[in-house]
């Protein structure tokens, strides 16, 4: 018994998809629009205003050099998803080749990417992130890098397992009857019947993108020179103004970065519910 | 050359994972197999599960390598071969496989499916060629199942594609691995019937593997029986059903389901299968076996020619 | 006693509702083995489901009833269909040799049952369920194994002693030696005929396997495509079936001992997503005409208890 099966269809009638869409749809708008939406020039200094409270004209009052903050967060969109998207991206695409290798080639290749998978899963990966973003220098290049470079282990053994079990099945033993290579296998057959599991993936590794970019900002290392809503919290702490109990300065920040989280996080489950049925529908 | 494939002594141990046999004992799935295959004939190796025979599928297929043994197609040793040769003899050996559903990459559409061992075997070709053996595999129109993928299609139409794949490159040889057992019964027949058209006119060697020897005897002229990776009898499909000669085949042929209501069915076997471990000695069967003697504990026995043309590996003869 | 009048059970799926059986009317007397032949989408395991109220969550009963010794099951309510589930009727399903509890002993999984409707304490249970394996031919050496350590026959024998364990006077058994080499098949089957005769207990016998249902059932039921296509007592329908469907099934077996040579049912098993009007076998049938599409499945009876739904039936 076959189903239509249209992934887009399943994806706009599940509320949780649709709940995330809509929150990181608000975020991009955000983004792009920053320079139409928001109120003033982020960078625009007005040292008269040393951290002034939430009034008409700063709705959320400003930083130590009299920078809009309502500005600046909405600036801060900017940053999370651009690195958000990238870093997610390379983790991603760095933990499919690694998975798909070695998955597929098995043996001292297999156990040598599994040992290094290991390790990343075990250390503290914050810590980590923060040497060697430390070493780097600020830049939103390296930022970028660091976290990719060090998240894609998940994705390595998600993906690794599904080659393993992909790998046995006779489409692939008729290709090999047939002189095909290990490359053409592991990319024409075995890659396009992970990509099921890839979305899902993609938008959990995007979001932890995310989180890291803010904790690493927030704690000093990583692109401190641009708007970020982990810089903006950071400043708020630096200032004295996070324990002197200033809400309007750290709340909303907070709150933009777990809502895109959200938002990505929601559109991952759903993908993988959306997904996994249909994994066991190759046998239906 | 009259012969299409020559199985040599084969063989194929494994190392068992588990707790179950201890370290230093050894699996032999397959344990000295000698089969030969005419050209243009259909041969069959009818055994259970456990039997070791889609072992020897695949090592006839050459997608396994036995531990000892030599596999010959039209005279070539397939393991001991150069590249080149291998390669050559991969398009005119191919597979028909079991299950219609993993047998199919799902994201590939027929097309591709099709086209992909041309493609792999750099056969030059042009699309009346998959148009024609589409055709031939009873998809018609062929044009309107090019652009389907395999979850648009039920599992007779996805056999189908998958025979028309293996019979595409215009194979000499195939080994077809239970090529109906996940098809509805009323469709079986039809299946059998179009494999033994393909085979027919195009002059294709094959080696059927069936755990039901009504199959193997509707479909191929020469049975052999195996039991744990042995080959205990060895004849003619008539001859076989007819006249069987191993306690096995026997029981085999007391046990497949007829027609008609029986108040019980007398199978005259002990036991159930176990696996072939290199801890056994002795003949395989012995402990199954209901006419088991003191020769069956330690002799392991030979094919010996007991009838014409009709070979048993048992010391009751 | 199993009556089944108007049966009628419908899925729910996203391209619409599919009718898995339509208008089923059966009597299963109490101590006969009645055999259930077809392949798939005859309905033959929703056919299962519903006498034992397992239907998946997108499967309802559209109309008719199931009655078990008298009493509607569907009217019931969910505890005493609990009541039923397992104590009167139970199931043996496809691959349930497949869903042994890894974890569990042999014994204490055949005993479960007992301990979950709570008619005896743990020792009582425990000795029947030793008792039960051993009537199933798992003698000592088995009963403390874990599912793994068995071969596939002993975990089918396992299955049934499962089901058998609390006297049920009905066992349907689907499939159940499907996934098993031909030899154990033949012993699991000699085990479920001598249950029968020994418990005097009613079979179902569900299969897509012809001659095997042919060799235990006293009646059998072919279906197709959610509707029957002709029941009647076994030498009825092995000697003289009516139905084109039947009769292909009967020629088409690739039999050892028959001397004439097997023909082919053209085409394939129905969709029944989309199924044809009328009789649904029309489109494979030999001998079916442009009428056939507007068949209403009133059987004809060439004999007492001989059913065959086919229009062309005896019309020469």
């Amino acid at each position: 018994m076959t189903e239509e099966f249209s992934p887009w269809r399943e994806f706009l009638s599940n509320k949780k998809a649709v709940a995330g869409l809509v929150i990181v749809l608000f975020f991009t708008f955000l983004a792009i629009l920053a320079p139409i939406v928001s109120p003033y020039n982020p960078d625009t200094t007005n040292p008269s205003l040393f951290l002034s409270p939430p009034s008409k004209a700063h709705l959320l009052g400003t930083n130590t050099l009299g920078q809009d903050l309502l500005s600046r967060d909405i600036y801060g969109a900017q940053i999370s998803l651009i690195v958000g998207i990238s870093a997610g991206a390379v983790a991603v695409v760095i933990g499919l080749i690694a998975g798909l290798i070695s998955g597929y080639m098995g043996g001292a290749i297999d156990e040598i990417i599994m040992r290094i998978v290991d390790f990343f899963l075990v250390i503290p990966a914050l810590v980590f992130m923060i040497i060697i973003a430390a070493l780097l220098g600020p830049s939103l290049v390296n930022v970028i890098m660091v976290i990719g470079l060090l998240s894609w282990a998940p994705t390595a053994r998600i993906i690794r397992s599904m080659v393993l079990s992909l790998k046995e099945w006779p489409f692939v033993e008729s290709a090999k009857a047939n002189n095909a290579g290990k490359f053409y296998i592991m990319f024409t057959h075995i890659f396009p019947n992970v990509t099921s599991v890839l979305y899902g993936n993609t938008m959990l590794a995007i979001s932890g993108a995310i989180f890291t970019q803010a904790a690493l900002v927030f704690l000093g290392v990583g692109n401190v020179n641009s708007i970020s809503w982990g810089g903006i919290i950071r400043e708020a702490y630096t200032s004295g103004a996070l324990t002197a109990g200033d809400f309007a300065y750290v709340v909303p920040p907070g709150v933009f970065i777990f809502a895109l989280i959200f938002g990505f996080i929601m559109m991952g489950f759903a993908i993988e519910e959306i997904m996994n049925p249909r994994l066991r529908s190759i046998r239906e | 050359m009259d012969e299409a494939i020559r199985v040599k002594d084969l063989r194929k141990y494994f190392r068992p994972r588990g707790r179950v046999l201890s370290s230093g004992t050894l699996i032999k799935a397959v344990d000295g197999v000698n089969i030969s295959v005419p050209v243009a004939k259909i041969h069959s190796i009818v055994g259970e599960t456990g039997s070791g025979k889609s072992t020897i599928g695949r090592m006839i297929a050459g997608l396994i390598e036995p531990t000892s043994g030599e596999v010959y197609v039209h005279g070539i040793d397939i393991f001991n071969s150069s590249k080149d040769q291998i390669r050559e003899l991969r398009k005119s050996v191919q597979i028909i496989f079991q299950d219609p559903y993993s047998s199919l990459n799902p994201r590939f559409n027929v097309k591709k499916i099709i086209e992909e061992p041309l493609k792999l075997n750099h056969i030059k070709f042009s699309s009346e060629r998959v148009l024609e053996i589409l055709r031939k595999v009873g998809l018609t129109p062929p044009e309107d199942f090019l652009n389907r993928y395999p979850h648009e299609l039920s599992g007779g139409q996805r056999q189908r594609v998958s025979i028309a794949r293996s019979f595409v490159t215009d194979p000499t040889f195939v080994v077809a691995d239970e090529p109906v057992s996940m098809l509805d019964a009323s469709m079986r027949i039809s299946f059998l019937d179009l494999i033994a058209e393909i085979q027919k006119e195009r002059e294709i060697s094959m080696m059927l593997i069936s755990h039901d020897i009504s199959i193997a005897y509707y479909l191929s002229s020469r049975i052999n029986v195996l039991y744990l990776g042995k080959i205990v009898e060895e004849a003619d499909g008539d001859e076989v059903v007819n006249n069987p000669l191993h306690p096995y085949t026997k029981a085999l042929i007391q046990a497949v389901p007829k027609l008609g209501k029986v108040e019980r069915k007398e199978v005259q076997i002990k036991g159930s299968i176990m696996t072939s471990s290199s801890e056994m000695v002795g003949c395989k069967f012995k402990d199954r076996c209901i006419y088991a003697m003191e020769k069956c504990k330690t002799q392991e026995p030979e094919l010996i020619e007991a009838r014409p043309n009709h070979f048993v590996a048992c010391h009751l003869y | 006693m199993i009556e089944i009048e108007n049966l009628t059970v419908t899925y729910k799926t996203r391209s619409g509702r599919i009718r898995a059986l339509e208008d089923i009317n059966i009597n299963i007397q109490n101590n006969e083995i009645f055999g259930i032949v077809g392949e798939s989408g005859s309905g033959k395991t929703t056919l299962a489901m519903a006498i034992m109220g397992l239907l998946p969550s997108n499967g309802f009963v559209e109309s008719g009833t199931i009655k078990i010794n008298g009493k509607d099951v569907l009217k019931l309510g969910p505890e005493m269909a609990r009541r039923i589930r397992g104590r009167i009727v139970s199931l043996v399903f496809q691959g349930a040799m497949n869903t042994l509890n890894p974890l569990m002993k042999i014994e204490d999984q055949v005993a479960e049952p007992i301990l979950i409707h709570g008619t005896a304490n743990r020792e009582e249970a425990i000795k029947k369920a030793r008792n039960t394996l051993e009537l199933m031919g798992l003698d000592s050496f088995t009963w403390k194994k874990y599912p793994h350590e068995l071969s596939g026959g002993m975990k089918q024998r396992a299955v049934i002693a499962t089901a058998m364990i609390m006297d049920p006077s009905t066992i349907i058994a689907d499939e159940p030696s499907t996934a098993l080499d031909v030899i154990t098949q033949a012993q699991i089957m000699n085990i479920l005929k001598d249950l029968q005769r020994a418990a005097g207990i009613t079979v179902i016998f569900i299969s897509h396997d012809l001659p095997l249902v042919s060799e235990m059932a006293d009646r059998i039921m072919i279906l197709y495509g959610g509707r029957p296509a002709e029941i009647g007592l076994n030498k009825q329908i092995m000697e003289n079936s009516g139905h084109p469907y039947a009769k292909g099934l009967i020629n088409s077996v690739p039999s050892i001992e028959r001397r004439l040579k097997p023909i082919a049912i053209p085409g394939e098993p129905v969709n029944i997503k989309d199924p044809p009007p009328g009789c649904r076998f029309k489109p494979r049938c030999p001998i079916a005409i442009e009428s056939c599409e507007s068949y209403d499945y009133v059987p004809k009876e060439p004999e007492k208890d001989h059913l065959v739904f086919c229009k062309m039936y005896g019309a020469e």
